[in-house]
């Protein structure tokens, strides 16, 4: 089972969103501090997942067939019934500064994805925001959260999915039985952002790191724009099997030991990202420099048949893997997944969205260099706009 | 709001509906009711749960002693485990370093040809090791089953294992070792194999160092490799949707010309108990500590072993009901099985904010307490709990190929589901309770914290623990504090 709602850290400053999503899951009108846990365990949950992305919140759960009625029971008291007392907004909030804290401070590299955002996406951007909420973050009090919640957190912004042993009209019935009552809301329509810059920006960073890196981090256009081309990009470049940079990067000019790219779909604008690990004895710059050099030369002729049929075979792998479960196919169907049957992609319409999709967009590079002294998630040495 | 419905991939017994899905929109009202209705205010008890039917599971053994599982499931993909049980012998680094290379090329595929034959097929081959065993994996559409049975059998038996990418391989493990060793995590599981299983035990040293991969010699990794192929420690398990009718000739083609040895190693005596201590692993600068806890406990599948599961499922639920709450950690805190042969076990495991350690260790060491004085209430839930996941766990074809190649290492084989749930549905709060007297006693427990020893040594002493010790990361010996 899968509750998808259409509202992401985007739509909240300071990503408070995820302090919303946490006071749902620890207390609720009628489900008592912890039990949201506790119950789910009970029944034998398995699978229970939440996370609060840029673009949506999820809540996810396989239970045993003779349990869901739980699921819906308790997802309902969260849409319906939600708990604003402050004691349970200062808890989550501690929660959430410390996931902070962990995940980017405590992490190698941590501070990228801030760096990342704040030069892709200009001021009033929906995207410019922190991942994860920060200590230093304005407190709100529990109030205002539940006005977040009562405005965001609504029937009109949310997707539910149930895949199991359920009669479509048996399962309809008791989600009217447990959702029926509650209030609509408006539906949020995707938020208009400022237009995007074109900029390219080189960031000297350093880090208490053990391998010197390089991230490339380009904007890309909105899902489901291009997806099946980028995923299949980011899977001929740097995927599973077939792994294009590394070839040219690692195996012939010996810059790098690793290199891997990501296509990250997002509804406002996704996000192609390219990562190296350098080589001893080379710097971030050559590396950087040489992918740079790599991908303006980069032409039909760069990407045969039989890289591009390895890459496609790993994306269909990828898909039916997550077919497989129930919490997989659900997921799948609350995000509405671009089907990934159309024309076979050539070399040339690779070539075409490298260039036209990608490496024509804004982009911001981060060079990491190993600094002992330096935290290890990193501080900004050098910035510089490049042509 | 949206709601989408869809057919199970189908359950693990099989019933063979086709996937299908509906859309439909539920109509919610513009504003809330003012009243609560009563289904609000508790939750819903559940509907009939359906009678638990054994998996069916299909095992044959070939004369040579190469034993084949499999179990149908109806599902995208199929899955093929090919185990090779190594048992414990003492050569971690040496077979950390074989288990990639069985797919650098074989006789019949030498040098890339091993890879683009896979391409070919369109599939991938995950090849990993364990302390015990080394697998072989492919998940792939259920028409690519033959072939790359034939493939992933002359990975494992006919590998050319090509010097050049030996070197390689020992090269890039050696140095993602060294990259990676002085993470507190990385830290703290070597540290917890040597001062609970002793340095002189086999489990104490599973976990090869950098030097230890970069000793590594390639005729020694080829002569490991001959020495523990034997038919008799081969298990090939099936998962998911795979043809079960040509598996067995596909099967025979494949390992039945294979002689069996006359010998087996013998198998690892039990670990003795050590003594209660801490150690401490500095981490310098780091903001969180890592602990890790351990406790002995009975050798794998016996009967003790299944209480363990039980008592290991109590602790699970008392951490995520009162620890992660009293002291604000999110997912960071674990409670697992050890799971080796010889000797099973608790580890208990969380990462906090330095300031928290002395909480967070008595919190951690009052679970092994609580689990030993469990009530029925308790140990009840922890029962239903495991049963239900249980019954609805293998929804991966590779997952259900783990189940089968497991259960047919440690045994009991063939009956092993049926025998898993008898076994934890028979566990009893007096059994509960002579398992934590005889395992879990607060003299057992060995724990190792990993962290910026400079900032929390003044702590150190009100820790509560009689005997604290600090060592590198080697294991030897820095300094005691008690």
């Amino acid at each position: 089972m899968h509750l998808r709602y259409d509202v992401g850290t985007r739509d909240a400053s300071e990503a408070l969103a995820i302090v919303t999503a946490r006071m749902m899951l620890r207390k609720t009108a009628h489900v008592g501090v912890g039990e949201y846990d506790r119950l789910l365990a009970a029944a034998g949950a398995r699978n229970v997942d939440w996370n609060v992305t840029l673009d949506a919140t999820n809540f996810a759960v396989t239970l045993p067939t003779s349990h869901h009625a739980l699921a819906l029971w308790l997802w309902s008291d969260q849409m319906g019934f939600f708990a604003d007392d402050q004691g349970a907004f200062e808890q989550a909030f501690a929660l959430s500064a410390e996931e902070r804290t962990r995940k980017v401070q405590g992490q190698a590299m941590g501070l990228g994805e801030d760096l990342a955002r704040h030069e892709l996406y200009p001021a009033g951007h929906p995207y410019r925001v922190p991942v994860g909420v920060r200590d230093s973050a304005a407190i709100r009090t529990a109030a205002e959260i539940r006005q977040l919640h009562d405005t965001l957190y609504v029937p009109s912004n949310a997707t539910l999915v149930l895949v199991g042993d359920v009669s479509a009209s048996a399962a309809v019935a008791e989600v009217e039985h447990y959702f029926g009552s509650l209030s609509s809301g408006q539906h949020k329509a995707l938020p208009k952002p400022p237009p995007l810059p074109a900029t390219r920006v080189r960031l000297d960073m350093a880090a208490n790191i053990e391998h010197e890196m390089v991230v490339v981090q380009w904007l890309a256009p909105p899902e489901p724009v291009a997806e099946r081309t980028l995923q299949t990009l980011a899977e001929v470049l740097g995927g599973t099997r077939a792994r294009i940079l590394e070839w040219e990067l690692a195996d012939r000019r010996g810059l790098v030991t690793w290199a891997r790219s990501f296509y990250v779909p997002r509804a406002l604008g996704s996000a192609f990202r390219i990562e190296l690990r350098v080589a001893p004895g080379h710097t971030p710059r050559e590396a950087a420099d040489a992918l740079f050099e790599f991908l303006t030369h980069a032409s039909p002729a760069t990407f045969n048949e039989q890289v591009i049929a390895t890459a496609r075979t790993d994306v269909a792998r990828d898909r039916r893997e997550l077919e497989e479960t129930c919490v997989g196919r659900a997921r799948s169907l609350a995000k509405g997944t671009a089907a990934l049957q159309g024309p076979d992609l050539t070399a040339a319409d690779l070539s075409r969205s490298l260039q036209e999709d990608v490496f024509s967009h804004a982009s911001v590079t981060l060079l990491w260099s190993r600094v002992s002294g330096a935290p290890v998630a990193g501080e900004v040495r050098a910035r510089t706009e490049l042509p | 709001m949206r709601v989408l419905t869809a057919a199970a991939l189908l359950a693990i017994a099989g019933c063979g509906a086709a996937p299908s899905q509906d859309v439909m929109s539920v109509p919610t009202v513009p504003t809330a009711a003012p009243t609560v209705p009563a289904f609000r205010l508790t939750p819903p008890a559940p509907i009939a749960t359906p009678e638990f039917s054994a998996p069916r599971v299909r095992a044959f053994d070939l004369p040579n002693g190469v034993r084949v599982r499999s179990l149908h499931r109806e599902g995208p993909l199929c899955s093929l485990r090919m185990r090779l049980v190594t048992e414990v012998i003492d050569k971690a680094a040496t077979l950390a370093i074989m288990a990639p290379e069985l797919k650098a090329g074989t006789k019949a595929h030498p040098g890339g040809g091993f890879t683009q034959a896979m391409n070919a097929l369109g599939v991938q081959l995950d090849v990993f090791g364990s302390s015990e065993s080394v697998d072989l994996l492919s998940t792939f559409p259920p028409e690519a089953m033959e072939a790359m049975l034939g493939l992933m059998a002359e990975a494992l038996l006919t590998p050319t294992f090509p010097r050049p990418s030996f070197d390689a391989q020992r090269a890039y493990k050696a140095s993602y070792s060294d990259a990676t060793w002085k993470l507190p995590a990385n830290l703290a599981e070597p540290a917890l194999e040597r001062a609970l299983f002793g340095a002189d035990h086999i489990y104490g040293h599973l976990t090869p160092d950098a030097s230890q991969l970069r000793a590594v010699v390639y005729e020694d990794m080829v002569a490991t490799h001959a020495a523990v192929l034997d038919p008799s420690r081969i298990i090939v398990a099936a998962g998911g949707t795979c043809n079960e009718v040509a598996l067995r000739p596909a099967v025979e083609k494949a390992f039945g010309a294979m002689v069996r040895a006359p010998t087996r190693p013998a198998p690892v005596v039990a670990p003795a108990v050590p003594t209660r201590r801490l150690v401490v692993v500095d981490s310098p600068g780091a903001l969180e500590v890592e602990i890790v806890l351990g406790v002995l406990g009975p050798t794998c599948m016996s009967t003790d072993w299944y209480t363990e599961l039980v008592v290991n499922q109590v602790m699970r639920q008392r951490a995520t009901d009162r620890i992660q709450h009293a002291l604000g950690l999110t997912d960071n805190l674990w409670v697992t099985g050890l799971g080796y042969s010889a000797a099973g076990g608790t580890v208990i495991r969380a990462s906090v904010r330095r300031e928290k350690l002395p909480s967070l260790l008595a919190e951690v060491e009052s679970l092994l307490a609580y689990a030993s004085h469990a009530d029925e209430s308790a140990v009840a839930d922890a029962r239903s709990r495991i049963l239900l996941q249980d019954a609805g766990a293998f929804e991966r074809a590779r997952d259900i190929t783990a189940g089968l190649a497991g259960l047919a290492q440690y045994g009991p084989d063939g009956e092993g589901f049926v025998r898993f749930r008898t076994e934890v549905h028979d566990t009893t709060v007096a059994r509960v309770a002579a398992y934590g007297k005889t395992y879990l006693a607060q003299s057992k427990p060995v724990a190792v914290v990993v962290g910026d020893v400079g900032a929390m040594r003044a702590d150190l002493p009100s820790l509560g623990w009689e005997h604290v010790e600090q060592r590198d990361a080697s294991g030897a010996l820095v300094t005691t504090f008690r």
